[in-house]
C-alpha cells in the first residue's frame, strides 16, 4: 500500500513527510588501525539520537531493536548487528571486507507488535491505525554510509589512485589515444611512440602541467562524463568518495553533466592556471632549445 | 606444507592485456598453460595437493566440494581475489577449464573470445561476478550452503543448491538474500526435507519462491529473521509456488531491501 507516495503500509520514522518532530540523527566515529596492524580490525561506533517517545518506548519494552545492516558485496557478507541502547558498535575483521562497505541503521520490531499507533505519524497514517507490526519491519530508517575498506589507505587526491598512462602494445596500428573505463583505473592507452615520449617529459615539471592539461584532463573529462551512479568500478568509487570528503567540491555534482569540466579542473588542480604559471618557463626552454638547434646546427655546418 | 600461487594484479591486467591483443586468444587453444610465465606471488594460502585430479569437469557439485575442501580456510579477502581465481583458471586447473569449457579452433572467434572473457577471468568481485565465475562461483556456493551441524550430510543442502544452475548463479546465489545464513538454511532445508515438491518445474518454483522472498524483503528486514521463519513461510505458501505458473508472484516493491546483487553493489 502506498498513501501519499510513501512506502510502508505503516509509519516509519526518518521516511520523507511521515512523522512529525525532530528526525533522528545518528553520529559516527570510525577507527581505521595503521595499514600495517593487520591482526587489528577496523571498528565503527554509531551513536543514534532519536525523539519519537512511541518507539523508544517499544525499544525500552523490548519490543523493538537498533540494528545496523552492513553489507559487503565482494565477500558476500551481510550481517546485522543490534543492540537495546542508542550505540552500535562494528567490529570488522581486516580479512573480512574488500571494496564497499555498507551500513545502514534502522529501528525494527524484535517481536510481533500488536495496535502499533505512533501518535507522531502524519495524518494518512492516522486513520488507518492501528497497525500490526511484523518482526523484522522497519519501525525508523535512521542513516546509511558507506565505506571502501580497498581505499582507505590511498591519498585520493593523488592521480595514481586513479588514473594510469599505458603504453597500446594490444594495437600497434593505433594513432589515437584511447580509454578503458572497464579498468579499476581510469586506463589511458597511448600509441607506443606517443608514450615513450610521454614518459620521458611527464616527470619534468613544466611538461607535466602540459601533459595534465590537455591528456589528462581530456581523459579525465571523457571519464567523468561516462561515470555511473551504481559506482561499478574502484575508479568510479574513488572519485565518488574524494568529492564527497573534500569541500572544494561543494555544490558540485557528476550528476549534473555541466559541472564535470569544473570537477575534473578541481581534481587536477587548475590546470590551465598552472599551466599558465608554466608558459613562460616553456617560452625559456623553446628558446634554448631554439639556441641549441641553432648551435647544432652551425657546428654541422 | 607449501604455499598457493597466485598472480600479483599487474600480473592479472597483463594476462588481460595479452588475451585482449589480436590472437591473444589463440593461446587458450593450447594444452599447455601460457600463463606460468607471468609473476606470481606466494600466498599464506595452503596449496591443496593434486589439485588437478580432485576435480570433475563432469561434475559441477563434485568440482565444487573438492574445491572447498582444498581451500577450506580461505578468508573472505583471499575468496574474492583476482590473482587467486585467475592463476586457477590460468594455471593449476587449465586442463579442467579446457575440459569443463571446451574451445576449439573451428569456433567463431567471436564466441569463442565472449567464453574465455567470462569463464577464465573474474571482474571486479563482487556477489553477482563472484557466483558466476566457474570456480569461484562453486567454491562460494559451498561456503554458503554447508551446514557441519548436518554432520555427515553437511553438504545435503549444497547438493539442492546446486541441482539447478539458475538457482546458484540466478537466484538465490546472486541475491542479496543468499547471504544471510538463515534464509538459505531455512529455504534449503525446506527444500531437502520436501524433495518430493521439488520433483518437477525446479526451476519454475525456486523463481516463484525467490520473487516471494524478495517481495517480502521490501517491506522486512529478513536479517531479523531465524531459519524457521523461512520454512513456514514456505510452508504457508505451498499451494502458490507448487504451481508456479498458475499464480502471479507478488512484484518487486520499490522500496525493496531484498534485491539481486549487481556487480555494482
Amino acid at each position: 500500500m502506498r498513501a501519499n507516495d510513501l512506502n510502508f503500509p505503516f509509519p516509519v520514522l526518518g521516511m520523507p513527510g511521515v512523522m512529525q518532530g525532530d528526525p533522528p540523527k545518528v553520529a559516527y566515529t570510525s577507527y581505521i588501525p595503521d595499514k600495517n596492524l593487520i591482526q587489528v580490525p577496523y571498528r565503527w561506533v554509531f551513536d543514534i539520537d532519536i525523539k519519537n517517545q512511541c518507539i523508544l518506548n517499544l525499544i525500552q519494552a523490548g519490543k523493538a531493536q537498533y540494528m545496523c545492516e552492513v553489507t559487503c558485496s565482494a565477500t558476500l557478507m551481510r550481517k546485522c548487528i543490534f543492540s537495546s541502547t542508542p550505540k552500535i558498535e562494528v567490529v570488522l575483521g581486516r580479512r573480512e571486507v574488500n571494496k564497499r562497505v555498507e551500513f545502514a541503521l534502522y529501528v525494527v520490531a524484535k517481536k510481533h507488535i500488536a495496535n502499533y499507533d505512533n501518535d507522531a505519524a502524519n495524518e494518512d497514517y492516522r486513520e488507518l491505525a492501528p497497525f500490526d507490526i511484523d518482526v523484522g519491519s522497519p519501525l525508523a530508517v535512521l542513516s546509511s554510509y558507506r565505506w571502501d575498506a580497498d581505499l582507505c589507505y590511498e591519498d585520493l587526491t593523488s592521480l595514481r589512485s586513479i588514473l594510469q598512462v599505458l603504453k597500446n602494445t594490444s594495437d600497434p596500428t593505433q594513432e589515437y589515444v584511447t580509454l578503458n573505463l572497464e579498468h579499476e583505473y581510469i586506463q589511458i592507452f597511448l600509441p607506443a611512440q606517443q608514450y615513450d615520449a610521454f614518459m620521458e617529459k611527464s616527470h619534468t615539471d613544466a611538461f607535466g602541467e602540459v601533459i595534465k592539461s590537455s591528456l589528462i584532463l581530456y581523459a579525465l573529462q571523457a571519464a567523468l562524463n561516462q561515470f555511473s551512479s551504481d559506482l561499478t568500478h574502484r575508479w568510479e568509487r574513488a572519485v565518488d568518495t574524494y568529492i564527497r570528503q573534500d569541500s572544494k567540491f561543494e555544490g558540485l555534482s557528476l550528476e549534473n553533466k555541466g559541472d564535470i569540466p569544473l570537477i575534473a579542473a578541481k581534481m587536477l588542480g587548475n590546470p590551465f592556471k598552472r599551466l599558465g604559471e608554466t608558459l613562460p618557463k616553456l617560452t625559456v626552454l623553446s628558446a634554448e632549445s631554439a639556441e641549441v638547434s641553432g648551435d647544432e646546427e652551425e657546428e654541422a655546418e | 606444507m607449501s604455499k598457493q600461487f597466485i598472480f600479483s594484479k599487474a600480473a592479472v591486467d597483463e594476462i588481460e592485456a595479452a588475451f585482449n591483443a589480436p590472437g591473444g586468444d589463440a593461446a587458450y587453444l593450447s594444452p599447455t598453460p601460457f600463463a606460468v610465465a607471468f609473476k606470481t606471488l606466494e600466498s599464506p594460502i595452503d596449496a591443496p595437493l593434486q589439485l588437478p585430479s580432485r576435480v570433475n569437469p563432469k561434475s559441477d557439485i563434485d568440482t565444487a566440494i573438492a574445491l572447498y575442501e582444498a581451500y577450506p580456510n580461505l578468508n573472505p579477502l583471499e575468496a574474492s581475489s583476482r590473482g587467486f581465481w585467475t592463476y586457477l583458471t590460468h594455471v593449476d586447473l587449465w586442463s579442467y577449464m579446457r575440459n569443463r569449457f571446451p574451445l576449439s579452433a573451428d569456433m567463431d572467434v567471436a564466441a569463442r573470445r565472449n567464453k574465455i572473457k567470462d569463464k577464465w577471468f573474474l571482474g571486479e568481485p563482487s556477489q553477482w561476478s563472484l557466483m558466476r565465475h566457474p570456480l569461484a562461483g562453486l567454491w562460494w556456493g559451498v561456503k554458503l550452503s554447508v551446514d557441519e551441524s548436518r554432520g555427515v550430510g553437511k553438504y545435503d543442502l549444497t547438493r539442492i543448491l546446486f541441482r539447478d544452475l539458475d538457482f546458484l548463479t540466478r537466484t538465490l546465489g546472486t541475491y542479496q538474500l543468499g547471504r544471510l545464513p538463515a534464509a538459505v538454511r531455512g529455504i534449503l532445508g525446506y527444500m531437502f526435507n520436501h524433495q518430493e515438491d521439488f520433483k518437477g518445474q525446479f526451476e519454475d518454483k525456486t523463481r516463484y519462491i525467490m520473487k516471494h522472498f524478495n517481495s517480502m524483503g521490501g517491506a522486512l528486514h529478513l536479517g531479523c529473521l531465524d531459519e524457521n521463519f523461512y520454512a513456514d513461510e514456505l510452508d504457508r505458501t505451498r499451494d502458490e509456488w507448487l504451481n508456479p505458473n498458475n499464480k502471479t508472484a507478488p512484484e518487486a516493491q520499490p522500496a525493496a531491501a531484498e534485491t539481486q546483487s549487481s556487480s555494482q553493489s
